[in-house]
């Protein structure tokens, strides 16, 4: 009986998978590979990985299009996006389209490995209790944010980071502690990932020119003020 | 234009109008003096006569002077506004008709004179008496013949105003004209400007000037404009694709060299974070990794032959037997891959071309290694002789290149898609093409007559 938490690894190149299958294999996970998007696409359905490493670039269908359409169809399996330093439009993109993080080519195995357990980690359901700061209205139960009685589109980790800034209004969070608090990561990692996040949420709750509410204060990190 | 024309049209108006006025006041004027002269010479001068006693003049009365016989001053200057004085240092002697009541100079020179006097204008002849000797203790007699100028001057006023009005109705009438004429006239240009301004506003030279719909000049003008568009379109555009095959170039090295990076520390990883592996995966491993070096270094080593073929033009030319190339190129690729059958079949003799033999070798390298890795098991090379130029064959036994893949395959980075991952710097036929093109030939892709692909490169003989 295996209790190895399911890996799907994509990748166009064949070394990157054979690797990548081995490396994590090796870190206690079970790994299965998909060389391009529709082969993800498929294989998600089938073996309902408990998260994903998908590279963004891919000649038959990109990491974008996979993100997309798994969150169409309401899979929120959590995703990990592989990209190179240069290709911030994508990864942003991808983002965007529903991952949940991204990692830069070449990365560190062991680093890899632990944002995956983290993101396999299920964050525990809120306690039900809507979140009031200003006009901002944040319902962990139903998992719907409103700001000023107009109901914002968010991703799974957008809404996470949103309540997580809720629940400790008027508190200046850390970069650190929104990573462990969102994300489950109790390490230090590469990246700018908040800082990407706080920037979608930001433009989703300003969307009608609305005040700024997620505020950066430099040196430490981000408050949510009514 | 239009505004030149209509300024030309006003100015002749204008001066023309000035001249007919001055034109008619002076006939008027004139016509008034030659009135006053006629009177001078008439009956009312001759009725001025020296006085019978010596040292006065008398003047013949008028009909309410005394006596009678004959008309007097009165009656002949009866017509209003006109006068006749006799004037003598100062003092008016004897005065008849329409004077003015002040203002009127006693003295004046001979001749017309016009005067300001009783609220009107006046044009005035002045004529010295010339006494018989004898007569004469008076002291510079002189005669005045006037004559009101008022319905003169008020002629010439309405006159100018007439004038005025109708150089005003000319030039708003040639405003009018113009701007209607000229309006066809300059559309033609006015459509040239606005599409050259189109041009710069957009920055878009692949804009054309409208040609053929206005008159031959504006044509010929849109045509030498949009010759110089179309030169500067195709420069741009080549130096767009330039820097276009640049970027490309530059991230697509960026992804050939990243993609072993990763894969590479994945399976470093992998060793250094499981020290207790089992041999057998750990040599696996190691393999891969070592591996993945190789294919890194193959990219290095063809990014820099392809560097040194663009700057490889400027090396010095020698003649090269391509036989004893081929044959040498041949022999290394079969201790390389002990396992594949290369056969090489060359017409007999030398085969001198003119080149740089590093190069040539490079591409036949390339050319068989190419056949090796993505054909099958035969690969066949062949030299031959076509009049004077230098066939060089690659043929395999392989799945071919298909025939969409045949205009790319050449390029760099380039991978068809039977390839696959399979390895390989995806350099190799870019390097091939690029030594062709050195040398003054060429290279294509067909098919083999074992069904594989079939490369043929042709090289001007020496």
């Amino acid at each position: 009986m295996t209790t190895e938490p399911l890996v799907l690894v994509v990748d166009d190149d064949e070394e990157i998978r054979k690797a990548l299958e081995r490396a994590l294999r090796l870190e206690g996970f079970a790994v299965r590979v998909a060389d391009g998007g529709h082969a993800a696409l498929e294989l998600v359905e089938q073996e309902r990985p408990g998260v994903m490493v998908l590279d963004v670039v891919m000649p038959d269908l990109s990491g974008i299009s996979v993100v997309s359409r798994m969150r169409a169809r309401g899979d929120d399996t959590p995703i990990c996006i592989l990209s190179a330093r240069d290709e911030v439009e994508d990864r942003v993109a991808g983002l965007e389209a529903g991952a949940d993080d991204y990692v830069v080519k070449p990365f560190d195995i062991g680093e890899l490995a632990a944002r995956l357990r983290a993101l396999l980690r299920r964050m525990p359901a809120g306690d039900g209790a809507p979140i009031r700061v200003g006009d901002l209205l944040v319902d962990p139960a139903r998992r719907s944010v409103q700001r000023a009685g107009r109901h914002v589109q968010l991703t799974r980790r957008e809404f996470d980071l949103l309540e997580e800034l809720a629940r400790h209004r008027n508190v200046v969070l850390s970069r650190g502690q929104l990573l462990e608090g969102v994300w489950g990561y109790d390490f230090e990692v590469d990246g700018n990932v908040v800082d990407v996040f706080v920037g979608y949420l930001r433009r989703k709750l300003e969307a009608d020119g609305e005040t700024r509410m997620i505020h950066t204060v430099r040196g430490v990190g981000f408050v949510l003020r009514a | 234009m239009t505004a030149a024309a209509t300024a030309a049209v006003a100015l002749v108006l204008i001066a023309g109008g000035l001249l007919t006025v001055a034109t008619f006041a002076d006939r008027e004027r004139s016509s008034l003096d030659r009135e006053l002269e006629r009177r001078a010479q008439g009956p009312a001068g001759r009725a001025v006569r020296p006085a019978p006693e010596p040292g006065s003049l008398e003047v013949a009365p008028g009909p309410d002077g005394p006596g009678g016989g004959g008309p007097g001053p009165r009656d002949l200057l009866a017509e209003s506004g006109s006068f006749v004085r006799v004037v003598s240092d100062g003092q008016v002697l004897r005065a008849a008709g329409d004077v003015p009541d002040e203002g009127l100079p006693t003295r004046s020179d001979p001749g017309f004179a016009t005067v300001d006097a009783g609220g009107g204008r006046w044009r005035i002849l002045t004529i010295a008496l010339e006494l018989p000797p004898g007569f004469g203790s008076l002291s510079e007699p002189m005669i005045q013949f006037g004559a009101d100028a008022g319905p003169l001057e008020s002629r010439i006023d309405s006159m100018q105003r007439r004038v005025a009005l109708i150089s005003g109705l000319g030039i708003g009438l040639t405003v009018i004209l113009a701007s209607l004429l000229a309006g066809p006239a300059l559309a033609p240009l006015s459509r040239l400007r606005r599409s050259v301004a189109g041009v710069s506003t957009t920055r878009d030279l692949s804009r054309r000037l409208p040609e053929g719909d206005a008159g031959r000049e504006v044509d010929e003008l849109a045509h030498g404009v949009n010759e110089m568009l179309a030169r500067l379109e195709s420069s741009s555009s080549e130096t767009e694709r330039a820097l276009e095959a640049t970027r490309r170039f530059a991230g697509d090295v960026g992804h050939e060299v990243r993609t072993p990076l990763t894969s590479m520390r994945a399976n470093l990883d992998a060793v250094r974070r499981n020290p207790s592996m089992p041999e057998a995966e750990r040599r696996a491993v190691l393999d891969d990794v070592a591996r993945e070096q190789e294919d890194l270094v193959a990219v290095l080593d063809a990014l820099q032959a392809l560097a040194r073929g663009d700057s490889a033009a400027a090396l010095p030319r020698e003649p090269v037997d391509m036989a004893e190339v081929i044959d040498s190129a041949v022999e290394a690729a079969r201790r390389r891959h002990p396992g594949a059958h290369v056969e090489l079949t060359a017409a007999e003799g030398e085969h001198m071309i003119t080149g740089w033999p590093d190069g040539l070798r490079l591409l036949i390298d390339n050319l068989i290694e190419n056949a090796i890795r993505h054909g099958g098991e035969r690969v066949t090379v062949g030299l031959e002789r076509d009049h004077g130029t230098l066939l060089l064959t690659v043929g395999d036994d392989g799945p071919g290149v298909p025939a969409r893949e045949r205009e790319h395959i050449f390029e760099r980075f380039t991978r068809g898609a039977q390839a696959g991952s399979s390895p390989g710097s995806g350099l190799g036929l870019a390097l091939v093409a690029q030594q062709a093109q050195m040398q003054g030939g060429d290279v294509t892709v067909g098919d083999s007559p074992a069904g594989g692909a079939l490369f043929t490169v042709r090289l001007p003989g020496a």
